[in-house]
């Protein structure tokens, strides 16, 4: 989802390659006026500590809080600092999916967790724990309700994708 | 799969599509000598077993012969739908897969041996003609017709399913197969007779349901062709012809299906032959053929179950090859109106050759099936069923008409000259195969009158049989059915041959014969309806909006939560929880008086937060998590909207300030008495234990978690959809108004449709 690698968009003729483009590749279609270097230094910044975060929150949902839901929330809260420092351009740049697939898919992943209780002990969402033994590491138990727990986060996650993108429509005109 | 395979393969889909039905086609012919030796294949399963719901599907001999059809003629349908749709590139792959779950909902009719399961699947049959009529909704023609339809189909098919419980209540079962054994009796058979009667005559387009057929022909011509010929319409016909052995002889099923289905043959037969664009005028041939076929399959008597059996297959191949035929030509010349057609037959001998064989046998003439159908026909109504003579006369007066619209149809599509200067593409083979498959095949069963007789007999058996045994024959001897016959064709042929002097009459008699006006009128009312009601209940202006659903859910909560009394609040159970509480009230008194919306957005987040803070005090860590990001989203989302907003608009409401500070006041202290209510419960909830006690092993000990993933998993996934389907619907209005530039935009539909319900309201 990040794009740090990313040699960014080749520029605006009006502006050109500035070196603030590499902070933020979609910043410089924003009017000067709009931009704030100590916005998007902090945006550049937060935004991949958000996804560390929303990964710790999601793992550690089982035993403490977290979970789906709020790990989504969080990955929502970074592309919502990209889109409030760097506009509407940075959010596409930030995350290029389609908010509908990721709806899409989130639902499906979830519904089809749900298909699958059925199909494989005859209830509706039933899972299991699994006990994984993997050489070298700990022993862990991992249940398969976080394959619904993805699906809840690539919900959360295309809904807020898709609250900020409707946003955005009026400025990318 | 389906939807996406289109935008692989382009058109040629249709022919992968076409796959599908053929093959049940296929095990469908191969399973035909066991089902009609009597040797029915069942399955039950459970559907929802609490309430006694059951799918029982089960293949006999007349739901096989549906079944044959629909899948024989929609593999056919599909075949041809490949060319048809050869130069169109959108909306393939949705008009595809509607066409194959159609299949799939008619087969299900034919199979389903359970009143309900029928009407599920007669519903989903509902809809997706509904889809295809509308064909994406894009011209007002299409929408208006496809309404029409739903319409027309949907409110009696409410009253077949109330037929339908009254019937299954007094017989005891729902099983079709059971019913016949049940013989019900009495005034509530009666009544759910005369539903399920309107039901089926509404699907089968009978009078006075009969407008929605012809103006459905807005649909692409496969889709008219499957809908109108082999598939949707004969819905009706079959459900009469299924519940026949059952309650033919029950009080008004008799005189009320020869009585409606002879009008409609009549009034079809007459309307058709004043049309003058050819697909129209073959729909009025359909309402006059599923009037006959109503006539045949209602009557009672096993040997006009035996003509209906025949004619059921006549029908589909002749008309389905006929509405083909149309499409070629329509595709070919660009147009089908007769005054504007000429030289057609000289141009394509072999598009001539099929609409020949295929009204040779709509007409009846021998060696088609349509002619073994008409014989046994006028053979049932001679001898034993019920009406006699005067229904024999309304039979022969409808198949003269038949003859005389064919006549119609024949010149008006084919003859004159050639004209140089006419449009005419020659259409690929390809796309003559269908018609010409179904054109032979009407003739090549019609010479098999013996294997015919095996397979409509099987079900006609079931049914009284007051004469002697009839059988299927090209040659029964001199009788008089074959005087009838002879004299039908020749007064059919004058008829024709005067027809155009009895064009001012046409016009006259046509006026008040057509109920369009009436079901659109009920389609205007509704939708007039719909309008005084949503400009009474919905206000114009958010604000508005919001204060009166604010009120509502006040009033109705009130209702229930006054009466409890008001609970003694417990004070805290820290006093941290106080001073956190004393803060939040200091921000909401804040929020109000601020006059910057920005600031009043900036204290809201920090009452957010407040609350926040309260919850894990009360050590609910999980609840405080989620809390404090979605404080801080809405919080980050809201300056951004504000950043666009106009400053003051919000703020400046000079009048009903002190209305809306009443709905804000009773809000909040029904809310503080909900939460108080609440509290005030000191009973755990039954199911706490058992989570708290289950749970380790479930999952992982963060019991929150386990409810929210394992035990109330279902809620879970009803909200996510929820929360997706307002997503993306938010999504869409706000982007409609923003990418398209809102108001100014006349083209666009939905605008338009606003205008206009702002209008009539």
């Amino acid at each position: 989802m990040d794009e740090s690698d990313h040699p960014g968009d080749p520029g605006d003729p009006r502006t050109g390659n500035e070196p603030l483009d590499r902070l933020l590749p979609g910043a410089h279609h924003l009017d000067a006026d709009d931009r704030s270097l100590l916005l998007e230094a902090f945006a550049r910044l937060v935004h991949p500590t958000a996804l560390v975060v929303a990964a710790y929150l999601f793992v550690v949902g089982l035993h403490h809080p977290g979970g789906g839901f709020a790990a989504g929330l969080v990955v929502g809260l970074g592309l919502l600092l990209r889109r409030a420092a760097g506009g509407p351009r940075d959010l596409g740049a930030a995350a290029r999916a389609n908010p509908g697939v990721l709806l899409g898919a989130g639902l499906a992943l979830a519904a089809g967790y749900g298909i699958a209780g059925i199909v494989l002990s005859g209830d509706l969402l039933h899972g299991t724990v699994l006990h994984l033994d993997p050489p070298l590491l700990p022993p862990y138990d991992l249940p398969t309700s976080m394959v619904f727990e993805i699906g809840i986060l690539l919900i959360t996650v295309g809904v807020v994708l898709d609250i900020l993108r409707t946003l955005g429509a009026e400025d990318d005109r | 799969m389906v939807m996406r395979m289109p935008r692989l393969a382009g058109p040629r889909s249709f022919l992968a599509a076409a796959l599908l039905p053929g093959a049940a086609f296929v095990w469908l012919l191969v399973r035909t000598p066991a089902v009609l030796a009597g040797r029915t294949d069942g399955v039950s399963v459970p559907w929802a077993p609490a309430l006694g719901l059951q799918i029982d599907l089960r293949l006999d001999a007349l739901g096989l012969l549906l079944a044959l059809l629909v899948t024989g003629v929609g593999a056919l349908t599909l075949v041809y739908a490949r060319w048809y749709f050869a130069e169109r590139a959108d909306r393939l792959g949705r008009t595809c897969a509607v066409l194959l779950l159609f299949v799939t909902a008619m087969v299900g009719i034919a199979v389903a041996d359970n009143l309900l399961v029928l009407y599920v699947a007669w519903e989903l049959t509902t809809v997706c003609s509904f889809l295809l009529i509308a064909d994406g909704g894009h011209t007002a023609e299409a929408r208006r017709a496809a309404l029409r339809a739903l319409l027309a189909t949907t409110g009696t098919g409410f009253a077949m399913l109330l037929g339908f419980l009254l019937l299954g209540r007094e017989a005891g079962t729902y099983r079709i197969s059971g019913l016949a054994a049940a013989e019900p009796a009495g005034g509530v058979v009666t009544g759910a007779v005369v539903l399920i009667l309107v039901g089926a005559f509404a699907k089968s387009a009978q009078v006075p349901f009969h407008p929605w057929l012809p103006a459905a022909m807005v649909a692409p011509t496969p889709v008219t062709a499957y809908l109108h010929a082999a598939a949707m319409v004969k819905a009706g016909v079959f459900l009469v012809a299924r519940l026949a052995p059952a309650l033919a002889e029950t009080v008004p099923w008799q005189p009320l299906v020869v009585v409606i289905g002879l009008a409609t043959m009549i009034l079809g037969g007459w309307r058709a032959l004043g049309q003058t664009d050819l697909k129209t005028l073959l729909a009025f041939g359909t309402i006059a053929q599923l009037g006959f076929l109503m006539v045949l399959l209602g009557a009672g008597t096993r040997t006009a179950a035996i003509a209906g059996g025949t004619m059921l297959i006549a029908h589909a191949l002749f008309k389905a090859c006929l509405f083909l035929v149309v499409g070629i030509i329509d595709h070919s010349a660009g147009t089908r109106e007769i005054g504007e057609l000429s030289g057609v037959g000289r141009r394509s001998p072999v598009l001539l050759g099929c609409a020949v064989l295929a009204c040779a046998s709509m007409v009846g003439l021998p060696p088609f099936v349509g002619y073994l159908g008409k014989e046994a026909a006028l053979e049932a109504f001679h001898s034993h069923a019920w009406g006699g003579p005067g229904a024999l006369a309304g039979l022969v007066l409808g198949s003269v008409l038949t003859v005389a619209y064919t006549g119609r149809f024949l010149q008006g599509a084919f003859a004159g000259p050639a004209r140089p200067s006419g449009e005419w593409h020659a259409p690929p083979a390809g796309f003559l195969a269908a018609p010409v498959v179904l054109a032979l095949a009407g003739a090549v069963i019609g010479l098999q009158p013996k294997r015919l007789d095996h397979l409509v007999a099987a079900h006609a058996g079931l049914l009284p049989d007051p004469g002697k045994p009839y059988h299927l024959a090209l040659w029964h001897g001199f009788s008089v059915v074959v005087v009838l016959s002879a004299g039908t064709l020749v007064v059919g042929v004058a008829l024709f041959l005067v027809h155009r002097r009895l064009a001012p009459l046409h016009g006259r008699l046509a006026g008040p014969a057509t109920a369009l006006g009436a079901n659109d009128a009920l389609a205007a009312g509704s939708t007039r309806a719909a309008a005084w009601v949503d400009a009474h209940v919905h206000a114009r202006a958010l604000p508005d909006q919001l204060a009166r659903t604010v009120l509502a859910v006040v009033l109705i909560q009130a209702v229930v939560l006054v009466p409890v009394g008001i609970p003694v609040p417990h004070p805290w159970d820290t006093p941290w929880q106080a001073v956190v509480a004393a803060g939040a009230l200091a921000g909401t008194v804040a929020v109000i008086t601020l006059r910057r919306q920005l600031y009043a957005a900036v204290v809201l987040g920090v009452v957010g937060y407040l609350v926040a803070v309260v919850f894990v005090l009360q050590g609910a860590p999980d609840l405080a998590l989620v809390q404090l990001l979605i404080e801080t989203l809405t919080f980050v989302v809201f300056v951004l909207v504000l950043r666009r907003t106009p400053r003051a608009e919000a703020r400046r409401h000079p009048h009903g300030r002190g209305l809306r500070a009443a709905v804000a006041v009773s809000f909040g202290l029904l809310m503080t008495l909900v939460s108080l209510t609440m509290a005030s419960r000191h009973a755990r909830s039954l199911p706490s234990p058992d989570y708290l006690h289950e749970s380790p092993g479930h999952g992982g000990p963060n019991v929150v978690n386990v409810i929210i993933t394992e035990y109330r998993a279902l809620d879970t996934l009803g909200e996510v959809s929820v929360l997706v389907i307002a997503a993306t619907a938010v999504a869409g209005l706000v982007l409609q108004s923003t990418r398209i530039g809102g108001p100014q935009a006349p083209d666009e539909p939905g605008t338009q449709r606003a205008e206009v319900s702002t209008r009539d309201g």
